[in-house]
């Protein structure tokens, strides 16, 4: 298992490499020139050449390439452009509250879908299992932006129970301080965005866990364990479910990965200042160093994602071994 | 029974939230987050917001952008190329450390060494040396007379000695005269400031002012309506402009921006070269209905580069009524018809096929598709691309376009608005536009001191301009502020300035 775990980390190397390169190229194939952006619309061409210079965007392709690739190798991400920071400082920054963000939007797909989908299940065929399975098509089909707005119209506006965008204190620094009162404050903000953010994920778990569940509910063994006189509480959560398990923590793995990567319109909408609009706004700036920087960083963690979903299969299922 | 307890516990954690404060605190919504605090290098709008507040200019632009004292106490060109400064005495920045003529030339020198790279530095190349005369006393020595000048010198002064030794840091660590001092930034999210205690004009009433960046526009109105902001300004929604007009929970300013969104013609396409073709294009837009179906009033039909409200407004300019049968005869002189009946206008066997372009915004796409129907029902081969801004700007800059909507914003000067547009080789003058006496105007409207004297230069360009249509003007933009009635004595300005919070103050 660990050397297993270790050759997996090893072929981090080559994503990382991969996708710097890719990122590298395809941000100077695509039209749109930062040096232009820089200096502005009442920029002169002569400050655009000046920009351009000390950029280093004067150099030819493959030379920017070496250079890059000899600082990320000494561990240097360069600074960003428009906000002259490191970039390695601006993810430090702001991978907290996208962390935070993704942490409560699984907890509460966990929290809310496989219950759902586990009640959908054992009744399957009756109007609640109907429910459930029309709620997870909302869901799925629901566009985020969509349901955030409504969201923030029928919580902030129309019901004034809960603040309309913002981290607010943020839950992991309120956490740090041991102060309750901030924590219920934090999480009174971060409700919204993270339901919004979770939305997709509940609705795909639901029908996941629904579906998974009534495969192997339908099993000889599940039969046997009845025969036996186990609770039908008993048959459902400790003989089934943890065969079901499988396919649910693969599918909860890839969510987090997209949560953790892909919660830019979330991030958006509710003014969070997370990892996600950094990336949005440097791409909108063609701002190299961070939009590589960061979607570097953003690949590494999924990979790690992924691994760890790898690695928990053998926890789930005893007959899974690694070598 | 314990799940029960546990989330009873969790509600009332949700419910204690909301902490009053006794200070009085003004929360602002802006829709970027400023690029850096260095007023130097201010390019974007948020940025000008901030040096406002956390600095002083020479001068200060009121709401019709006239300059008047402010760090400056008077001026006076002593000649045509010198630019003589009385400064205000016993006013120190934030620091402690007192303001001077030191500072102002450590401003202005650094602003105009290309080396800095300021992005505004184009507006300031006529200054050729800025001198002390005394502590008190600056001279600005121009290589040229330039008129529009005092337009620029509400610039923050920053202090020489802090800002030397900050480097390029001074940007997220700004030092100023101003009102307000920055306590916290926390980058793409909040902008703390507090009063300025030893504020020259008096402490403000406001203790501290909270910013936060909300980039969708709705939900920054949300946040309004809501009572989580106290103040927001354009860009919103015109649709929420018009349903909030009247209202009484909120007080609801509109007036006119200093800005136009235009469509800018590629003079180097052939199709466009002839006159007769732009002329019909002008007959096309349908400025009024714009204005008033798809911005809801909010911005204003476009007449010329000179916008209503300022000092150099006419009206005396080429305007194009919506006509399309005036439009269908124009291309009709110029030899367009549709000889193969395939409802498409050609000449010599090449059909009129235009492409409109513009950058990814909701309004400005919506203008581009009310136009393709329009142009459409007289035969023009119309398709529309909004592209996300950088390939779109990058697209424009290189010539790479037909006709594409775009705006100019912060015109605070007429020279502003067409020296760099209209003149031939103009480093903006993306369409390769050219006229000799332009040209010959331009620099006459620079150097011309007189107001009447250059108003009727700038008159004479815009007769010009709008009759040769290298630009149609669509609209005029128009600029809102909205915020909760408690705040009083906000001074709308149509540069879009907060500076009036200085003395504003919330009713509690």
């Amino acid at each position: 298992m660990v050397q297993y775990a270790a050759r997996r980390l090893l072929m981090f190397v080559p994503v990382v490499l991969g996708v710097l390169t890719i990122v590298f190229v395809v941000l100077r194939l695509v039209p749109g020139d930062p040096a232009a952006i820089f200096v502005g619309p009442e920029g002169t061409a002569e400050d655009r050449r000046r920009v351009t210079e000390a950029l280093g965007l004067d150099k030819p392709i493959p030379v920017q390439y070496g250079i890059y690739l000899l600082r990320v190798a000494q561990g240097d991400f360069g600074r960003s452009i428009f906000l002259r920071t490191e970039v390695s400082k601006l993810i430090r920054d702001t991978f907290p509250a996208t962390l935070e963000l993704a942490l409560l939007a699984m907890l509460l797909t966990v929290v809310i879908a496989v219950p759902l989908g586990i009640v959908a299940a054992t009744r399957a065929n009756t109007p609640v299992d109907l429910a459930v399975t029309v709620l997870a098509l909302l869901g799925v089909s629901m566009p985020i932006f969509w349901f955030g707005v409504l969201a923030i119209l029928v919580f902030s506006l129309e019901l004034g129970w809960l603040p309309s965008f913002g981290r607010g204190p943020g839950l992991f620094p309120a956490l740090r301080s041991g102060d309750l009162a901030l924590v219920g404050q934090a999480l009174r903000y971060a409700l919204l965005p993270s339901l919004t953010l979770a939305v997709t994920s509940i609705a795909l778990v639901a029908r996941l866990v629904r579906s998974s569940l009534l495969e192997i509910l339908g099993l000889d063994y599940v039969r046997t364990a009845r025969a036996k006189g186990a609770s039908e509480r008993r048959v459902v959560l400790k003989h089934a479910f943890r065969n079901a398990l499988l396919s649910v923590v693969t599918v909860l793995g890839l969510q987090f990965g997209t949560l953790l990567g892909g919660a830019v319109v979330t991030e958006v909408i509710f003014a969070w200042p997370g990892l996600g609009r950094l990336i949005v706004n440097a791409i909108n700036q063609r701002d190299y160093p961070l939009i590589q920087g960061s979607v570097v960083f953003v690949a590494v963690l999924i990979s790690l994602v992924n691994l760890l979903v790898d690695l928990s299969y053998a926890w789930i299922n005893p007959k899974i071994r690694y070598g | 029974m314990r799940y029960l307890k546990f989330g009873l516990a969790a509600l009332l954690l949700l419910a204690i939230g909301a902490a009053a404060s006794a200070q009085t605190v003004l929360r602002a919504g802006l829709d970027v987050d400023a690029g850096t605090m260095d007023p130097r290098q201010a390019r974007d709008t948020s940025a000008a917001r901030m040096q406002e507040l956390i600095f002083n200019g020479l001068v200060t632009l009121d709401a019709n952008q006239v300059p008047q004292p402010d760090l400056a106490t008077s001026w006076e060109f002593v000649s045509p190329t010198e630019l003589v400064f009385q400064l205000r005495e016993g006013v120190v920045f934030h620091d402690g450390s007192p303001f001077d003529a030191e500072d102002v030339v450590y401003t202005y020198t650094t602003l105009v060494d290309p080396d800095f790279g300021a992005p505004r530095r184009s507006l300031y190349t006529p200054i050729q040396e800025v001198v002390a005369d005394g502590p008190y006393q600056v001279r600005f020595v121009l290589s040229q007379p330039y008129a529009p000048l005092l337009q620029y010198l509400d610039m923050g002064i920053v202090p020489s000695d802090a800002a030397e030794a900050a480097g390029a840091a001074f940007g997220d660590q700004p030092i100023g005269t101003g009102p307000f001092r920055l306590v916290s930034w926390e980058r793409g999210a909040t902008i703390r400031l507090a009063a300025n205690d030893d504020y020259f004009k008096g402490r403000p009433n406001i203790d501290e002012i909270v910013i936060s960046v909300i980039p969708d526009n709705n939900v920054r109105l949300i946040a309004l309506e809501s009572g989580d902001l106290d103040l927001i300004h354009s860009p919103v929604p015109p649709q929420d402009l018009a349903r909030l007009r009247g209202s009484t929970a909120l007080a609801v300013h509109e007036t006119t921006a200093l800005g136009y969104t235009y469509l800018n013609l590629n003079l180097e396409d052939p199709l466009l070269q002839d006159v007769r073709v732009r002329k019909a294009l002008a007959h096309l837009t349908d400025r009024d209905t714009i204005s008033e179906v798809l911005f809801y009033g909010m911005d204003t039909p476009g007449t010329s580069f000179l916008l209503p409200g300022t000092f150099y407004y006419t009206d005396d300019v080429t305007t194009y009524e919506y006509d399309p049968e005036r439009a269908a005869q124009l291309l009709a002189e110029a030899g367009w018809s549709d000889s193969d009946g395939d409802g498409i206008l050609d000449k010599d066997g090449r059909p009129l096929r235009i492409e409109l372009t513009t950058n990814v915004d909701p309004n400005r796409e919506q203008v581009l598709e009310f136009l393709q129907g329009e142009w459409r029902q007289v035969g023009i081969d119309v398709s529309v691309r909004a592209y996300e801004w950088p390939s779109f700007i990058a697209d424009v800059m290189a010539g790479n376009y037909q006709i594409s909507l775009i705006g100019w914003l912060l015109l605070n000067d007429p020279d502003r608005a067409s020296y760099l547009q209209f003149r031939t080789g103009g480093d903006s003058n993306y369409g390769r536009y050219s006229n000799a006496r332009v040209d010959e105007l331009l620099e006459a409207g620079r150097a011309e001191t007189d107001p009447e004297a250059r108003k009727a230069v700038y008159a004479e360009i815009a007769r010009i301009i709008t009759d040769e249509l290298p630009y149609i003007f669509v609209v005029n933009q128009g600029y809102v502020v909205m915020h909760d009635p408690a705040l009083e004595g906000f001074v709308v300005n149509p540069s879009g300035s907060w500076k009036s919070l200085e003395s504003a103050r919330l009713a509690n």
